[in-house]
């Protein structure tokens, strides 16, 4: 009987005991293996930080006890925590980017707040799956909706814009001598998918301001590096289909194939059971940019939110019944900016997502925005230039290693004007990982806000 | 300010680190608002105050006053004059304490009015911090909140609490970030210092107005502990009310009381219906008593809105359920325990004379 009893008991915690599935996404360089690095970090350390006001719950000293677990689906990598960690506080270097789908979970064992619960059991767990994936794999959710042909010709109306266009010199160049309508020929295939990867790849790294890049893997492979899906590129030449072992008809295939092999799959899995998700943004970077880099940036994000459109009616729904109930968009490294701005960084992102959040929120999806810095690598300096009191932040420049001073200019409230965007110079300089006491919870600006709107309310 | 961007190398510029800055918000308009009339508003329209005539009854109480000290005066130096023909020495002492007096009443006077006009700086300040928690300000609130602090730190102990908060900001948060950590640190544990206050002497007065007598003693108790009260929570949050001062408090916590009146009656009304079913049941006295502990209960959370540096927010609002509940149990606790003293004896003596009754029988 009291064997039952307990067994009872066992399995009334089990059905108490909650799981929330975390997304983290953004563009490369947003700041994600950060992030989550320093969310385990401070979730692992809240026993004695200090620094976690703003975390309801704990404030509240609820909190008992925090651990990483291994996660049950163990055909996904782990999110290299330990190698993380270890990057930032020995080596003093930022850790390496995220280049493919990694899982993380944590459990969190807490004291339960709301008295009726509390009448069947005092303490309960809260299981926090953190997944983290590049976010230009989710640049390839609009491929869902277009066929090759469709693809090819919006491909090339993007290419004539500039900046791409002048990055596609030697894209063009490899195109020379193909024919469409020939014989397949496995070795040119490869050839101009090498060219036309290439030219994804520079328009990544040296395209200032290209957002959008399309297919992602291309630019991101993860484990597909070097496997033959990855060998195509768009066509615009109208060949019969029914021939089947032309040219056109094997770049179709493959785009085919790596529609419903690559990307159905990664978004089935990931997302038909995520209950919140991040999406990171560098503002600062677009704002050296300037207008263009702007544009698209906003753009981009704009189909990034609106991909995990969480409406009743899209094909999206119905096809993976994603659950997110809520998004975070944070602009990240707010450290850069002088704290006095903080608040003006928030405007700036709210009024270039104003459109996109909308959509979504009128879905029913709560959405906030949040500045936060996961790993704090400057201090905020007073100075006096020019007679005026300036407050700057100071820390070790990423490039020279040197330390400086930086004002990076001022960041207006308002929408700026195109002439405006012209006029303001901003200069925010990368900064270095200073020297960190080892052991100690990192310090970050706004983490606690940022667990407290993610995961806060979970705790009953 | 020039919004250009400027880059400078740590040997080359003198920076220091930041010491917030003390300036405060520039808001004389906000500070006139005159709070003793009725806060007519609709969205940003707002009924003017009143321009002050010159009436009759302000030239009454100017001279009715002026005659009361004159004539004091008169009498005294007759008094003091009278004593010195009956005896110098004992002219001299009469002289002497009347001195005393006057030096008394009047640093009394003075020092009252120095301590309401804390209170008046207090709700000044309510509404500075409430001005910047509604804007994205940065380093304007640190200047105030030491000033509040030095305020505390004279009545209570608070350098634990102040620890913590020390501990938790730091240079990223802004004003409203860091007023929200210093409410949660250290006006919350007063709060809560404030309430065990309240709930101890609205439930004494509750008690003792069941179990008293007299109705005239019943207001004299009321009038004894809420004026306690009232100096007991001025002293917790930092501004405390001599007599003189605490008059002016209690005619504000009455207005409040009056103002806020209307709203709260609805928020608290399914707590209040509580209570009449229940007080009806019970007696008369014991029915009083509870309900003199409510109104004192509500005067003291009055008093709290109106002596705590920054207003509650909606979560950290203190409410009347929380004490109605205690003050009703405790009545009921001492009254049942006096009933059933008193109904225990008859059974005893019945069940004693049934003992008697079988033996005999």
């Amino acid at each position: 009987m009291k064997q039952q009893l307990k067994e009872a008991v066992e399995l009334v915690e089990r059905g108490l005991d909650k799981n929330v599935r975390l997304c983290v996404t953004g563009l490369s360089r947003a700041g994600k293996t950060a992030f989550i690095t320093s969310f385990v970090n401070q979730l692992l350390h809240h026993k004695d930080s200090s620094g976690l006001p703003f975390w309801l719950s704990h404030a509240e000293g609820r909190i008992l006890a925090v651990k990483i677990e291994q996660h049950p689906e163990l055909h996904i990598p782990a999110f290299p925590y330990a190698d993380a960690l270890k990057a930032i506080e020995e080596e003093a270097s930022w850790p390496q980017s995220t280049r493919n789908v990694s899982q993380i979970r944590l459990s969190i064992k807490y004291k339960i707040k709301n008295r009726w619960v509390k009448k069947l059991q005092q303490v309960s767990h809260l299981k926090v799956d953190i997944v983290d994936y590049p976010g230009e794999w989710l640049l390839d959710l609009p491929l869902l909706q277009m066929n090759y042909q469709q693809w090819s010709r919006q491909f090339y109306n993007w290419l004539a814009q500039e900046p791409q266009k002048s990055l596609s010199k030697q894209f063009h160049e490899s195109l020379k001598g193909f024919d469409a309508s020939q014989q397949y020929d496995e070795a040119q295939l490869k050839k101009i998918s090498q060219s036309f990867r290439g030219f994804l790849i520079d328009c990544k790294q040296q395209g200032s301001g290209i957002h959008c890049i399309q297919p992602g893997r291309f630019v991101l492979p993860g484990d597909l590096d070097g496997a033959p899906v990855l060998d195509f590129f768009p066509c615009l030449d109208n060949v019969k289909v029914d021939i089947s072992n032309t040219n056109f008809a094997q770049l179709e295939k493959r785009y085919d194939y790596y529609q419903e092999q690559i990307v159905k799959p990664f978004f089935k899995e990931y997302f038909s059971k995520v209950d919140r998700q991040v999406l990171l943004v560098d503002c600062l970077e677009v704002l050296n940019q300037g207008y263009d880099s702007y544009k698209e940036l906003q753009s981009t994000l704009t189909k990034l939110i609106t991909s995990f459109n969480y409406g009743e009616s899209n094909w999206f729904k119905r096809m993976f019944q994603p659950s997110i109930s809520k998004l975070l968009v944070a602009a990240s490294k707010s450290d850069h900016l002088p704290p006095e701005q903080h608040p003006n960084l928030k405007k700036f992102l709210s009024n270039m997502l104003n459109h996109s959040e909308n959509l979504v929120g009128y879905q029913g999806v709560e959405v906030e925005n949040t500045v936060f810095s996961a790993i704090e690598v400057t201090q905020p300096v007073k100075t006096d230039y020019q007679g005026q009191t300036l407050i700057c932040v100071k820390g070790l420049e990423l490039d020279s290693g040197k330390e400086v001073v930086n004002y990076p200019g001022k960041i207006p409230t308002q929408p700026m004007t195109k002439t405006q965007w012209q006029q303001q110079a901003f200069n925010f300089v990368d900064f270095a990982i200073p020297e960190l006491p080892v052991g100690e919870a990192l310090p970050h600006q706004r983490m606690d806000q940022v667990i407290q709107a993610l995961i806060g309310d979970k705790f009953l | 300010m020039s919004d250009k961007p400027v880059k400078f190398e740590s040997d080359a510029i003198k920076a220091s680190t930041i010491e917030q800055q003390e300036t405060l918000l520039d808001n004389e308009a906000l500070l006139n608002a005159d709070d003793k009339n009725l806060p007519v508003t609709s969205g940003n329209l707002k009924l003017k105050p009143q321009q002050k005539k010159q009436s009759w009854s302000r030239y009454f109480w100017r001279s009715f006053a002026a005659l009361v000290v004159a004539g004091a005066t008169y009498e005294a130096w007759q008094f003091i004059q009278a004593s010195f023909s009956i005896n110098p020495l004992l002219g001299w002492g009469v002289t002497a304490l009347t001195a005393l007096t006057l030096v008394a009443g009047v640093g009394a006077l003075i020092k009252g009015r120095i301590k309401s006009r804390r209170l008046k700086r207090r709700l000044k300040l309510q509404k500075q911090l409430e001005a910047l928690e509604a804007s994205d300000s940065y380093g304007q609130s640190l200047g105030l909140l030491e000033q509040i602090n030095d305020e505390i730190i004279q009545e209570v102990d608070i350098s634990q609490a102040l620890a913590n908060f020390e501990q938790q900001k730091s240079y990223s948060h802004n004003d409203k970030e860091l007023l929200q950590i210093y409410s949660n640190q250290v006006l919350s544990g007063l709060d809560r210092l404030a309430m065990d206050a309240i709930s101890k002497h609205a439930s004494e007065s509750a008690v003792m107005v069941a179990l008293s007598p007299l109705a005239a003693a019943d207001m004299a108790l009321v009038a004894w502990r809420s004026s306690k009260m009232l100096q007991e929570i001025s002293r917790i949050y930092g501004c405390p009310q001599n007599v003189f001062g605490r008059f002016g408090l209690t005619k504000q916590v009455a207005t409040n009381l009056m103002l806020a009146g209307a709203s709260e009656l609805v928020a608290d009304a399914g707590v209040e219906l509580l209570g009449k079913s229940l007080t009806a049941t019970i007696s008369g006295k014991v029915a009083q008593g509870i309900g003199v502990g409510i109104l004192i209960a509500r005067l003291g959370i009055q008093t709290m809105k109106l002596c705590r540096p920054m207003q509650f927010d909606e979560d950290s609002q203190p409410r009347l359920s929380q004490l109605r509940k205690l003050i009703s149990e405790r009545v009921l606790s001492i009254v049942k325990t006096k009933n059933s003293a008193q109904s225990d004896k008859p059974e005893l003596a019945k069940s004693e004379s049934n003992k008697a009754k079988r033996k005999s029988s």
